[in-house]
């Protein structure tokens, strides 16, 4: 084994020729950091040899070594800043040692990127978009879309806002510019049935469903003889329709089609009711999916009528009807958080029903500005350029805003009856309306998200989008663009479609895509696979499964944050470089009688260790620190590692509640700890002795209050 | 040619071990024809210098049952290891430490508080305590010293153990296998535990009862809760240490319709079984909130003494964790 031993410029002094035993070769850098120090540990670099590198944090080497097999040894923040003499160095040091010893390396995984297209589910707006980008960039696209036409839920709306624009502004040139690309196949009537493979090989199966119409000169003779009006969104059309958007052909609604015929035959070009569905596989790179949103059943809100009576209705059909002259409204109710923010129905705020509920009130007083437009709400959440929509509406066009959820809504004669307070004028009022429409929020696309095996909170995709947390991502070979990551207006649903297909270009314009993340490696011949499977539901990223009978790390999706392997009652789950066995060896070189042995997490108190290091503050001597990559990460096994070692006290540091790197690996430190310290008393090891606790990354000086804490408290519990 | 020397041999152990031999029914024969049973102190009638007359090695193979606490079960163990070719940790106790193991809850001193002492069962106003050595009319009598912790066989210095036949009591099948790889010298490498490495989930029939993301919501004890035959324990909230615990045993109290308890020690790379079950036991209670946690885990009054059952002496703490300084508890 090489140990490098950095000075660090000459903070550190280091002895003459320090000893580790005859295996450990040891070579002192006055800066590892330096082109020379690089030099130096890249000659040292063998087969099968692991490096353990002493020298500045981890925070910094990893810059320079992340590639390197190595064990860092943080002498500079947490030694010599911290007071620590050689000693207490020499105790760090081996403890990389032992660590090295019993750690396997990181293995590098590669993925060859050898399909050059992108896939594109749902051909409305922010698929259009991401279609329009990628084709733009010279990219192979293949854009589907269930429906017979593109478009999507903006081609149904009447306005978009912010602008209050018609929808043809915004959608008619999106879709010239993608149907005018040589490089985009758009499919539509098309569904993806199954996904396998993985980023830069992804096999994708398409099934395209019937159109009906095979050739079409648009003459339009076929809609007048149907004798089928099915209500789309609110709004009747026939079986057989076209959308001003593309394909320019007519299609059949064969839900609402009974094959009488009548279209057959006065069709000048042809139409086929028999016409098969196709199958077939395609292979690509990338995938964006841009589903969209689903809304939430109104069905689901009888007490609000939903589902019971027909002028109570969804914000989508109400806009078509406006828009098409069906409906000619005098006095409206518009409710806000129809079952949104209730745990009844949907616990979140699906943000983007505020902004619709106010454009249906706009749109009804642009049309008919007689009418009387009431709009109840429990919080008005109107970001950025909506709150002008607000304020013209409130001040301007004469709404009437109610703060307060209905309590009753009924019917009488053909009227609506709606009770609710008011709760600013305190006043209880009943107002008879022509129609209720409920601003209702959105769904996620289950289905679509369960098949590409992205994993969910609250069914949305959290943590696979919209993170901070990006450049610590795994490269991925799968995109959300628009609401399907979570109920977003166009505006941001176009902006994000254009960062998804950012990213499929970051990934097909590679040749390969290096994975460096540990992985938890399995034990074949101890897991019991099918027949266990504990840790997979503990994956906050749905990266395990069953694969043929053997327990699966999918590497595209590891996080590498251990919480897994903690589960793993059987020790045959266990994160390279991270294992139990390797953290435990470091354990038992460093803790020695009256020690604090601190797990730290390595994104927040491992740092604040960092920080008192900086800050050059009184560390108490006894605390021995072992870099974890969540507290999720700590086994029982190695606190009872550090207590056989006659430890005083050990503490488990990670980030703040919600605010787990990975999710929810504190939560489960929590319920962990909380076990422990049970199991712990039993043991004869009084339960304060162990301590979970909670930092910033700049919270040095609470570290060392803690870890003072524990030695005064634990003292006057005669340990 | 002369028929191998067998040595069968008990420590502290309930005598079940003892019974697991019998319980070969008719293949007990087929043992019987093909060695020669030297010393078997439960069946037969031999005695220490009949062994210690023995060149060292001379048995080829002895088997070893029950945890190790006194003097006298120290020497038997170190005395068979120098006469035996190879020693085989016969049972959960000289595997992992078993039952008496539990014992290493308490010092030495509350032990025998209890047992000489306070339980209601005993009646010794004097407060009489075994001692080592007696002086009698007729002479000294001894007893065996006993120990401040219970060892497992292998924790005894000097005491090299080949292999371990786990379980309480081991089982038929792997007792025979055992003997027909002793017998026919395919024997795997030294200080291999003679069973399957998988966990005892991987044999269990109650798998296809076991839901997509096993959470738990509550703890229920097996004597205070209906037990569905057909179902995964975990899934129902009943503790089974099945997933952190070596198959092989034939899914004995399962079938009876009681969790398994541990018997047959942890997986091969797992140093601490109830320190890994323990862990994995948190990552699946599903609650967040203290105050319902603190009620779960007021169900489960003695978390340790039960991932622990049988294997606390073998365990990283090895014990309770006395007040002053731990000593290393080797047996010397």
């Amino acid at each position: 084994m090489i140990l490098h031993i950095c000075t660090c410029k000459g903070l550190i002094d280091v002895p003459a020729s320090p000893d580790f035993g005859s295996d450990v070769t040891v070579e002192v850098s006055e800066c590892l950091c330096s082109k020379e120090g690089r030099a130096a540990v890249e000659a040292s670099l063998g087969d099968d040899r692991r490096l353990v590198l002493a020298g500045c944090t981890p925070r910094i080497l990893e810059r320079f070594f992340g590639d390197i097999d190595s064990e860092m040894v943080n002498i500079r923040e947490q030694g010599v800043f911290l007071g620590k003499g050689w000693d207490g160095i020499e105790t760090m040091i081996r403890g990389g040692i032992e660590r090295a010893r019993a750690a396997e390396p990181v293995e590098k995984r590669e993925r060859k990127i050898s399909k050059k297209s992108v896939l594109v589910i749902g051909a409305g707006v922010s698929g259009l978009e991401s279609a329009r980008w990628l084709g733009e960039m010279g990219h192979d696209v293949v854009l589907v879309e269930e429906d017979p036409f593109v478009g999507g839920t903006v081609a149904k709306l009447d306005r978009l806002y912010p602008e209050g624009t018609p929808n043809s502004h915004t959608l008619y040139p999106l879709v010239n510019q993608v149907a005018g690309n040589d490089h985009i196949k758009v499919m539509t009537n098309t569904r993806v049935e199954n996904v396998a493979g993985t980023v830069g090989d992804y096999r994708v199966t398409l099934r395209t469903s019937p159109r009906g119409v095979i050739e079409c000169v648009q003459c339009g003779k076929c809609v007048p003889v149907c004798p089928e009006s099915p209500v789309d969104h609110g709004v009747p059309r026939k079986a057989i329709f076209a959308q001003e958007t593309y394909p320019d052909e007519y299609a059949i609604d064969f839900e609402a089609c009974t094959r009488c015929g009548k279209c057959v035959e006065i069709c000048p070009a042809k139409i086929d009711l028999d016409e098969p569905a196709r199958e077939e596989e395609i292979a690509v790179g990338a995938i964006v999916v841009a589903t969209g949103l689903r809304n939430f059943p109104i069905a689901n809100l009888s007490a609000y009528g939903g589902g019971k009576i027909d002028r109570v209705m969804r914000a989508i059909d109400y806009e078509r009807q406006i828009a098409a002259g069906i409906i000619a409204p005098e006095k409206v109710l518009v409710v806000h958080c129809a079952g949104s923010r209730d745990d009844n129905y949907l616990p979140y705020c699906s943000r983007v029903c505020c902004l619709i509920g106010m454009k249906e009130a706009k749109l009804t007083k642009d049309r008919f500005p007689n009418a009387e437009v009431y709009l109840s709400y429990i919080d008005m959440r109107c970001y950025g350029q909506f709150e002008y929509l607000y304020r013209t509406l409130r001040d301007q066009a004469g709404v009437v805003f109610l703060e307060g959820r209905p309590s009753e809504i009924f019917e009488r004669g053909d009227r609506v009856v709606v009770r609710t307070e008011d709760i600013q004028s305190g006043e209880y009022l009943e107002l008879e309306v022509d129609y209720v429409v409920l601003a209702t929020g959105f769904e996620p696309d289950r289905e679509t998200l369960a098949m590409l095996g992205l994993p969910s909170d609250l069914d949305f995709p959290y943590g696979y989008t919209g993170t901070t947390l990006s450049p610590d991502s795994n490269p991925q070979g799968i995109f959300l663009a628009g609401a399907a990551a979570f109920p977003r207006g166009v505006l941001e649903s176009v902006e994000s479609a254009r960062e998804a297909a950012a990213g499929a270009h970051a990934v097909l314009s590679k040749d390969v895509v290096t994975f460096r993340t540990p992985v938890p490696r399995i034990e074949a011949e101890v897991c019991a696979s099918l027949h266990c499977r504990l840790c997979v539901p503990t994956c906050p990223y749905g990266a395990l499964s069953v694969v043929d009978e053997e327990m699966t790390v999918d590497e595209t999706l590891c996080m590498g944050c251990g919480i897994c392997s903690v589960t793993c009652p059987a020790g045959a789950n266990t994160l390279e470089a991270w294992e139990d066995e390797a953290i435990l060896a470091e354990v038992e070189a460093v803790a020695d009688e009256g020690s604090i042995v601190a797990f730290l997490c390595k994104w927040s108190a491992y740092n604040a260790a960092d920080r008192a290091g900086y800050d050059r503050l009184d560390m108490p001597s006894e605390l021995r620190v072992i870099r974890v990559p969540c507290t999720g990460r700590v086994d029982a096994t190695m606190v009872a590692g550090a207590f056989a070692r006659g430890a005083r006290g050990v503490l488990i540091g990670g980030c703040y509640p919600d605010s787990c790197h990975y999710r929810h690996g504190n939560t489960r430190a929590v319920s962990r700890v909380k076990l422990l310290q049970r199991f712990l008393s039993e043991l004869g090891v009084d339960e304060s002795r162990l301590r979970l606790e909670w930092f910033g990354s700049n919270e040095g000086q609470k570290l060392v209050s803690v870890v003072r804490e524990m030695s005064g408290e634990l003292a006057s519990v005669g340990v | 040619m002369a028929k191998p020397k067998v040595a069968l041999y008990w420590n502290a152990s309930c005598g079940g071990c003892e019974e697991a031999w019998v319980d070969l029914a008719e293949d007990i024969l087929k043992v019987v024809e093909a060695v020669d049973i030297v010393l078997w102190p439960v069946a037969m009638d031999f005695k220490r210098k009949d062994i210690e007359a023995m060149e060292d090695g001379e048995i080829a193979v002895a088997f070893l049952n029950g945890a190790v606490r006194t003097s006298e079960q120290e020497n038997w163990s170190k005395l068979l290891r120098r006469k035996a070719g190879v020693v085989i940790a016969f049972g959960s106790c000289a595997h992992i430490g078993g039952i008496p193991g539990l014992a290493n809850f308490y010092s030495k001193d509350e032990v025998f508080d209890a047992a000489y002492g306070y339980l209601p069962t005993v009646d010794n106003p004097d407060k009489v305590e075994p001692q080592t050595s007696t002086k009698m009319p007729e002479g000294e009598l001894e007893l065996p010293k006993i120990w401040d912790r219970v060892c497992a066989l292998d924790q005894v210095i000097d005491v090299d153990v080949d292999y371990y036949l786990p379980g309480c009591a081991p089982p038929p099948d792997l007792i025979m296998d055992a003997v027909t790889a002793i017998l026919s010298g395919e024997l795997p490498p030294k200080g291999s535990v003679l069973a399957p490495d998988k966990s005892l989930c991987d044999t269990c029939d109650r798998n296809e009862s076991k839901p997509e993301k096993l959470q738990i919501t509550e703890l229920k004890r097996p004597h205070l809760t209906f037990m569905d035959p057909e179902k995964c324990f975990l899934a129902e909230g009943v503790l089974c240490m099945g997933p952190a615990t070596r198959s092989g045993c034939g899914e004995r109290c399962i079938n009876a319709n009681m969790p398994c308890r541990g018997c047959f020690g942890p997986t091969r790379d797992v140093k601490d079984q109830g320190a890994k079950f323990l862990s994995a036991l948190a990552s699946i209670i599903d609650i967040n909130d203290d105050e319902a946690m603190d009620r779960v885990l007021d169900s489960l009054p003695d978390p340790a003494g039960l991932v622990y059952m049988y294997s606390l002496p073998t365990s990283l703490l090895r014990g309770r964790v006395p007040e002053k300084k731990r000593e290393k508890a080797k047996v010397s």
